[in-house]
């Protein structure tokens, strides 16, 4: 298993403008995406906390079952446009 | 001076000042990395395995239709125009199902094969890792937890992908041997045309603007239902419309839910935002979005819109570089011209929406080959838009919209889009000088491209299928510098009817492409052997090249030889693409697909005989032929084996990766090596192109009719003929970098000359006139866009007379026939400045060759070959 670490990159508050830094929607500031998350932290929708995501390895490499065939799929995975999407 | 600007050089006269809004978008974008996520691939990914077996074209329509349902949507404070290729605002990801080998093991940190050469470490390259940050292949930024993903995806298409298909199945060609070997010598770069499949042409929005994408679907339906299960009198391709037809409906559904998934986005952000004006801005993009998902756009910002999303949805189909948007001034026209009189939309208001426009497309970023990743487009996508041209009448096309796309480039200084001026007799002296206004602001373009030479050259090129003077005065530009085939559709809009022009033809690219021509010389010289490596590329001569014609002969034989092999290999590369990796998206805009019911690969395109030739260095080799020809056969002062040591020894010099620099300004003699010193004095002093000398021009005269006529000898996969092009980008660099000294007096490794007719680096000695008499002693249209680029002085275009004369200069290559000019406005003391202090420089623009392109995201070759290039301050 995986400890996820939450980060800047899991809020919905988070516009991500590149790999290692985006703007926070509330301050209007430009934040590191690994930066620690604040009281206004709002979750985003992850493989990781869907029901149907199963069997994670150390690497967070688990199975999809939600949608019509099994396949691989990363717990990190952003998931709000999945259609089969359940926390 | 610190880290103080030095001033004492000539500013432009016309500066660049971006709308306060797109100023904080074009911030972002300066401090934005180039970024990738494997969201994309992985929906393509998991639907194409889901469906195992199934038709290869439905196969494919259906996992284009997942990665696009499921791509995450990002809307940045204060855009209004949105949607973009992935989730970072600099964002793309690879596609592994075209091209793995280079996100495999170690390559997977290196740019390129010559990469190091043109890719540069500022800008928002990702050259290193850091942080939580990986660098993959040298340019782009990924987060480390998604590496075990990235590798997923790459492993489960290895053996399978595009690539790896051809690999497995090319070492059966006879030649193939010989073709390893002009690869491995990098005569040609071995990834080139089918890693960037598509491009150098320019889309067609007809179909989505006249009907609107749910009108469209239904329509496809009907074809669709019409075709199914019938032969069509074809045994072989008749069957396919159906798969056809039903792929193209399953893309444009995706494309919907991607249009509804930021619609959503917009109404939940105006939901939370406080701000009222970018409350409102968030609520007029979700009516917007939510509108063109479905019905034919109604306002100038809608159709702005579906043309911007139509566009990104072409550049995920693909790694693509170069599919243009075309005379998009002339296609936005009726929306625009019914907005202003309705009092819906102001001027300032449409040029913000330009400026926004290139603030987008200068964030996207290709993500393909090793060759495009950091090889010869520095990362360059091409998205050229054109102005000016004709109507379908014949005359001048050029609107009041076009006047605000330029004043848009002007005020914001992007590389993209990049513009070009399709010049003709019939434009407006008042537009002409717009186009030079915009020039002088030091951006690099728009280009000036001969509209008549352009028209010529598709109807020498697509003649045989066709092409008529109608359709040829649709001619854009697509790519760099690739005159691409269109035609003409009548948009309705209100009871009134517009005609709009639009792209017809497929990419430019497979053949042999930008071929390292004083290479092939120096494998003349020595008798078939790479001279760098001591490798053997072509069989030998055994020929004691006696005489300049029998050198001049044997050139042409290896490179008859050479194009005859890369031409095989690249037909049955694409033939692999075109079965495994057709088009959809860009296919089914353009005519005559949706009536053939065939895609790109099958010939549904109107024009289809669109492959090239491309030449590399075609100065440099003119030089050094005309060099030898002068010493070594005329004056006799040299033998060629004394010429062939001095090349060897580089001229007395060390060798560039000996001093670890291949900038032609850091090269250093060998200590106490003089040997050579006369020799290299007497190949610099032998006649150079550029400067009105008959027994040179006669040179490239010579080489440029007879290159025409063999490369048109040759016939393409679709089984029309070859054409021969001429806008190489930046492979003078890498190109340059595998060669050793020339006869011109060039040292080993260093720069090309850039383009095709831009003369070597301070070899033009009598103005620019001269080298327009050089340039066009050879016909123009006989090739596909033949380039010259020129820099010259800010003072020698002060002020309006400056402009007229700028205009005159211009005019003149053009009415002598030259197909391309290209200008860099600016005082070579700038550029020297901008090299030391790279910071302070952010925003700079040069062209290079077929682009513009960032200062800070050049290498140091190319840099210091921009600044070598002799500073015209005199155009009178």
């Amino acid at each position: 298993m995986v400890d996820w670490i939450i980060n800047h990159s899991d809020c919905e508050n988070f516009v991500a403008l590149d790999v290692d830094k985006g703007l926070c929607r509330l301050s209007g500031q430009l934040i590191k995406a690994d930066g620690n998350v604040c009281e206004n932290f709002e979750q985003i929708p992850k493989c990781r906390s869907c029901k149907f995501f199963k069997d994670c390895n150390e690497e967070g490499l688990g199975v999809c079952v939600g949608l019509n065939k099994e396949y691989w799929t990363h717990g990190n995975y952003r998931a709000g446009q999945c259609e089969a999407y359940h926390d | 001076m610190g880290n103080k600007i030095k001033r004492d050089y000539v500013q432009r006269e016309v500066k660049n000042i971006a709308d306060p809004e797109v100023k904080k978008l074009l911030d972002l974008y300066y401090s934005a990395l180039s970024s990738i996520d494997t969201e994309f691939s992985y929906w393509y990914t998991r639907r194409w395995d889901e469906l195992d077996g199934n038709v290869l074209t439905i196969r494919r329509a259906e996992a284009l239709k997942s990665a696009f349902s499921h791509l995450t949507p990002n809307i940045y404070p204060g855009e209004k125009l949105v949607m973009q290729k992935a989730y970072y605002y600099r964002g793309s990801f690879p596609m592994q199902w075209v091209s793995l080998r280079f996100l495999q093991g170690e390559k997977a940190k290196v740019a390129a094969s010559c990469g190091e050469n043109v890719m540069a470490s500022g800008g928002g390259n990702v050259t290193k890792d850091f942080d939580n940050v990986l660098s993959v292949a040298g340019k782009f930024g990924m987060r480390k937890e998604e590496k075990p993903a990235l590798d997923k995806i790459t492993e489960s298409w290895s053996g399978r992908s595009v690539e790896d298909i051809i690999k497995d199945n090319q070492n059966k060609l006879p030649d193939y041997d010989f073709k390893h070997r002009l690869m491995e010598a990098k005569i040609s770069f071995d990834d080139a045309g089918y890693t960037f499949v598509q491009g150098r042409e320019t889309m067609n929005l007809y179909y989505p603007l006249q009907y609107g994408l749910g009108e469209l679907i239904n329509l496809i339906a009907k074809k669709r239902d019409e075709v199914a299960g019938l032969a069509g009198g074809d045994g072989v391709s008749g069957m396919d419309r159906f798969y056809y037809y039903q792929s193209v409906i399953t893309v444009i559904e995706g494309i919907q839910k991607w249009i509804l998934n930021y619609g959503k986005l917009a109404k939940k952000l105006a939901a939370k935002e406080k701000n009222q004006e970018y409350k409102k801005n968030y609520e007029d993009l979700e009516e917007i979005l939510n509108h063109i998902a479905y019905h034919k756009p109604r306002t100038f910002r809608e159709a702005f819109q579906l043309f911007h999303t139509m566009h990104i949805a072409c550049l995920n189909e693909d790694p693509i570089c170069g599919v243009s948007p075309g005379r998009m001034g002339q296609i936005l026209f009726p929306w625009f011209e019914q907005d202003i009189e309705a009092g819906r939309i102001t001027e300032e208001e449409v040029i913000e929406l330009f400026e926004m426009h290139r603030v987008k497309l200068t964030c996207v970023d290709i993500f393909a080959s090793e060759n495009l990743v950091g090889g010869a487009n520095s990362g360059n996508t091409y998205n050229n838009l054109s102005v000016g041209g004709v109507k379908k009448d014949g005359s001048s096309a050029a609107n009041r919209l076009e006047y605000l796309i330029i004043e848009a480039g002007i005020r914001c200084a992007t590389p993209q889009p990049t513009l070009t001026c399709l010049y003709d007799e019939k434009l407006p002296e008042k537009f002409l000088l717009k186009c030079i206004e915009c020039n002088k602001s030091g951006v690099g373009y728009p280009a000036w491209i001969n509209n008549q030479n352009s028209q010529q050259i598709l109807l020498k090129q697509f003649g045989s299928e066709g092409m008529n003077a109608e359709d040829a005065r649709a001619a854009a530009i697509g790519g760099c510098l690739a005159v691409a085939p269109g035609t003409f559709h009548e948009i309705e809009l209100n009871g009134k009817k517009y005609d709009i022009p639009g792209g017809a033809g497929l990419t430019t690219l497979g053949g042999a492409l930008a071929l390292a021509l004083p290479k092939i010389l120096e494998a003349v010289l020595f008798n078939g052997m790479d001279a760098r490596t001591n490798e053997r590329i072509f069989e030998p001569h055994n020929s004691s090249l006696e005489t300049y014609d029998e050198l001049f002969e044997q050139f042409k034989n290896y490179y008859t030889q050479t194009i005859t092999t890369i031409l095989k290999h690249s037909n049955f590369q694409m033939d692999i693409t075109r079965k495994n990796d057709m088009s959809i998206i860009n296919s089914f805009m353009k005519p005559d697909c949706l009536k053939k019911g065939l895609h790109n690969g099958q010939k549904g395109y109107r024009y289809n005989s669109t492959l090239m030739v491309i030449g590399s260095g075609t100065i440099t080799l003119v030089n050094s032929l005309a060099a030898i020809k002068k010493i070594v056969y005329e004056d006799k002062s040299y033998s060629l084996d004394e010429l062939r040591e001095a090349l060897v020894n580089n001229f007395g010099y060390l060798e560039a990766d000996e001093i670890g620099s291949f900038s032609v300004n850091d090269q250093k003699k060998k200590e106490d090596v003089s040997k050579y010193d006369d020799i290299h004095q007497a190949c610099l002093e032998a006649p150079k192109y550029g400067n009105a000398i008959s027994e040179v021009d006669e040179i490239l005269k010579e080489y440029e009719d007879w290159m025409c006529e063999k490369v048109t000898s040759f016939e393409s996969l679709y089984g029309e003929k070859f054409f021969p092009g001429q806008f190489v980008t930046g492979h003078h660099g890498p190109h340059g970098a595998i060669t050793i000294a020339s006869a011109d007096g060039r040292l080993s490794g260093t720069t090309y000359s850039d383009a095709s007719m831009s003369a070597y680096p301070g070899t033009d000695k009598n103005g620019p006139f001269a080298i327009f008499t050089s340039a066009t002693v050879w016909d123009h249209s006989n090739s596909q866009s033949s380039q010259l680029n020129l820099k010259l002085h800010p003072t020698a275009v002060a002020g309006e007379l400056g402009s007229k004369k700028m205009l005159n200069l211009t005019r003149s290559y053009l009415r002598q026939g030259g197909q391309h000019i290209q200008y860099n406005v600016v005082d070579s003391n700038c550029l020297r400045d901008a090299q030391e202090h790279p910071d302070q420089y952010r925003d700079l623009l040069v062209r290079v060759s077929g682009f513009t392109q960032y200062w800070c995201e050049l290498s140091k070759p190319i840099q210091d070959e921009v600044i070598a290039r002799t500073d015209y301050e005199g155009v009178g």
